[in-house]
């Protein structure tokens, strides 16, 4: 099972961008909120100030007017007449109150006939308004209403913009008597008002308005007051100086930069969660796998503790003793095995060593008593002897291959059996034929019968080995161990085998040893491995040479050698001399006799009887075969293998 | 010490039988009388007189052993010694067969021209 998903890490990521987005449109609209905040603030702190700077416009201009007014007064009060003399004094008081006028002129009857300060406005002096179109119309509104109107800024006929208050001044009886037109420095009002405006971080304009409704800005940021004046309204537009600050980019920055930072943390979240999830899930299917393959195996199998408690047993450990899990687990397993192998059991279970498997036959006990035979194998769980941890245990049925295997043994033995009988006749009869038992016997078929006796005793001597051999094998052979002379067991393998060893022209020398050697052996099988060896020798010796049989005392060993001076054995026929039907060459069977088992079945004979066998050997150099024997008795007294 | 003359030969292959026969008469110049079992044995024993009895061990129906146990009961084996003659076996079997009544046990194969001098082995050892 793959542990990447990848779908689900597109989703993931997928959730990651959705969430980056969300979070970026949330930044956005918090940079928003505050740019809007601020122009609020903004547009407060402009309408604010606005209002001061019309404050001061409205302050300045009405200071200015009040003079007109009170010269409105004042001729009702002469009954119109002006008297310049009485006139000019008091003119020149107020003009100095009122800073921004720039004249004022009387108008009896629409013609203006006063005007101070005269100096620079003497063209205009004697002008008849209802001659002049330009201002005409408006006066006559103004004499209409009755009421003081101010127009402009116009430009003024002296230079520069001007605003002109017009008063229309009754005398007590209701009539007309004529116009009272104070002109005001309109650029220096508007210079002052402006200060005022810069100080406070406006840009103002003032537009009159003329009836109409005030003018929107096309910029939204700008304020619109309307200034009411006598017989009119203005419009004051005021701006702020400096633009405001767009929203830092550093902001939007950071909002962005966190919103990243939050959904690649959370992107990372899910995918190591999603990660570990599946890694999870991966290790939990794997476990499961494995629990199954353990319960399911068709070998019997079992977790023991160190105590050979059995922990975890599966199906085929149930079903090869019959019993339930519930009936073995908890249980020594010591309990499920014939009680004369108890001891070897926990011998067993507690020299169980980490590294190679640990492997011995047992006989378990089912649920009816019937004896199991079962082949085991243990391995420790972990690298260490550790106390703690546990053993498993694989258990397998060889009662079937035990079967098989005496069904085997059984045969070869009845067959050689069978066989041997008639091949005692046959090699009996030839014996006794070519011993002359029966007279001569015609030289041509005495070649022949001898031919049929040799092979007759080679096939004696084939029989016997495998029948050694199965008898080994299956340990079927009785060994009769016993301290014994060395001597004269060598003596005798020598006198036996010297006959077969003349018919090679080789001569069996012993070497007698400086002591007396004593053995622990089975003397017959001492002289089966001594006649495998002597004859062994004899064969691969040249003609002529001599094989040396020697003993060696090595303390609590004997060593026997036999030397001889053949080829020596090839190297790669080493490795398995010792093999069954193992010859170095095949056709050295016919060639040289010998049934290709009689090293095999030293080797067993040496090794049954607690010895080793080996070789040493060297191309053109002789072979020497030897074995090594046991001389104390310390050693189990009999053994039945 | 008597004179080995007459061997009863109990032996179930007809083979063994000819052949330990001519062994024992062309080359030991003994007068055999073969049987086929242990039942011929002992319907033929008192009636032979042998002076030696060979028992084959292993024999259908009645087998060496046996036939010695009912031999016993109709000859004196202390005067006519008995040996055996099987297969390849350990010097503790051996002393078995002894503890029997048998004076020897000959293994087989047997050479058949020393067999003769081995039976002759085996009665000097009886009356010796």
């Amino acid at each position: 099972m793959s542990i990447h998903n990848a779908p689900r890490q597109y989703l993931n990521w997928g959730t990651s961008l959705g969430l980056l987005l969300i979070l970026g449109l949330a930044v956005e609209l918090l940079l928003q909120q505050y740019g809007l905040r601020q122009q609020q603030a903004e547009q407060q702190r402009l309408l604010a100030h606005a209002n001061e700077v019309r404050a001061v416009l409205l302050g300045e201009l009405n200071a200015t007017l009040h003079l007109a007014t009170g010269l409105a007064t004042y001729i009702p009060a002469k009954a119109g007449r002006i008297d310049p003399a009485e006139l000019e004094p008091w003119l020149k008081g107020l003009f100095q109150q009122g800073r921004h006028i720039r004249n004022i002129g009387l108008a009896p009857g629409n013609r203006l006939t006063f005007i101070y300060p005269l100096a620079g406005n003497e063209a205009a002096l004697g002008l008849y308004y209802p001659d002049t179109p330009k201002q005409w119309p408006v006066i006559e509104r103004i004499i209409a209403s009755a009421k003081p109107m101010l127009d402009g800024p116009l430009l003024l006929v002296q230079g520069g913009q001007g605003l002109i208050y017009r008063v229309p001044v009754f005398l007590p009886d209701q009539s007309y008597w004529g116009l009272i037109s104070t002109v005001i420095d309109f650029d220096r009002l508007y210079a002052e008002v402006e200060a005022v405006a810069r100080q406070r971080g406006l840009s103002i304009s003032l537009l009159p308005l003329d009836g109409a409704l005030p003018q929107q800005s096309a910029e939204a940021e700008a304020i619109n007051l309307v200034v009411p004046v006598a017989g009119a309204s203005w419009q004051l537009q005021a701006r702020a100086l400096e633009p405001l600050q767009p929203l830092p980019l550093g902001l939007r920055l950071l909002g962005w930069g966190l919103a990243l930072t939050v959904s690649l943390l959370i992107g990372l979240a899910l995918h190591s969660q999603q990660r570990r999830a599946s890694l999870l899930l991966a290790l939990n299917q794997s476990q499961r796998d494995f629990l199954q393959a353990f319960e399911r195996a068709p070998q019997s199998m079992a977790l023991v503790d160190n105590r050979g408690c059995l922990l975890v047993v599966n199906q085929a450990f149930c079903r090869l003793l019959q019993l339930h899990a519930t009936q073995l687990v908890r249980q020594p397993l010591e309990h499920f095995c014939v009680p004369e192998e108890r001891a070897d059991l926990l011998q067993h279970l507690a020299a169980i060593r980490p590294g190679p498997n640990r492997s011995w036959t047992q006989h378990l006990l089912d649920a009816h008593q019937q004896r199991i035979a079962v082949e085991c194998s243990a391995a420790i769980l972990g690298p260490v002897a550790d106390t703690d941890q546990a053993r498993i245990l694989h258990i397998q049925d060889i009662r079937e291959r035990q079967r098989l295997q005496r069904l085997q043994n059984e045969f070869t033995a009845s067959v050689s059996h069978e066989l041997r009988t008639p091949l005692t006749a046959i090699a009996g009869a030839l014996g006794l034929i070519n011993g002359g038992a029966l007279g001569e016997v015609p030289p041509a078929m005495a070649e022949l019968l001898q031919i049929a006796q040799a092979n007759s005793q080679r096939l004696q001597a084939l029989i016997s080995d495998l029948l050694d051999m199965e008898k080994l094998l299956a340990g079927q052979m009785r060994f009769e161990l016993r301290e014994q002379p060395l001597w004269p067991l060598l003596q005798d393998a020598v006198a036996h085998n010297q006959p077969y060893a003349s018919q090679h022209q080789v001569t069996l020398q012993l070497q007698e040893p400086a002591a007396p050697l004593s053995v622990r052996v089975d003397a017959q099988r001492l002289s089966q491995v001594m006649a495998n060896l002597l004859s062994n020798a004899a064969k691969f010796s040249p003609p002529g040479s001599q094989v040396t049989v020697s003993a060696e005392d090595l303390g609590d060993r004997v060593r026997i050698a036999v030397r001889d001076r053949g080829p020596g054995i090839c190297e790669e026929f080493r490795p398995r001399i010792f093999s069954k039907f193992a010859q170095a060459d095949g056709s050295d069977r016919r060639q040289k006799g010998g049934t290709g088992l009689g090293l095999a079945i030293s080797k067993e004979l040496v090794e049954r009887m607690q010895g080793d066998i080996g070789f040493d050997t060297a191309a053109g150099n002789g072979t020497t075969f030897w074995f090594e024997l046991p001389v104390s008795t310390s050693r189990q007294e009999s053994s039945t293998l | 010490m008597p004179e080995l003359k007459r061997i009863l030969h109990v032996e179930d292959d007809p083979s063994i039988q000819a052949v330990a026969r001519v062994a024992l008469e062309a080359v030991g110049g003994f007068q055999v009388l073969s049987c086929c079992c242990g039942q011929d044995a002992l319907d033929q024993v008192q009636g032979f007189a042998p002076d030696f009895i060979l028992l084959d061990v292993m024999m259908p129906g009645m087998d060496g052993p046996q036939t010695l146990e009912k031999l016993r009961q109709l000859v004196d084996i202390g005067q006519i010694p008995v040996a055996f003659m099987t297969a390849k076996v350990q010097p503790s079997e051996i002393e078995h067969y002894r503890s029997l009544g048998a004076r020897d046990v000959i293994i087989k194969p047997f050479d058949p021209m020393q067999l003769a001098t081995q039976i002759r082995a085996i009665w000097s050892q009886a009356h010796g």
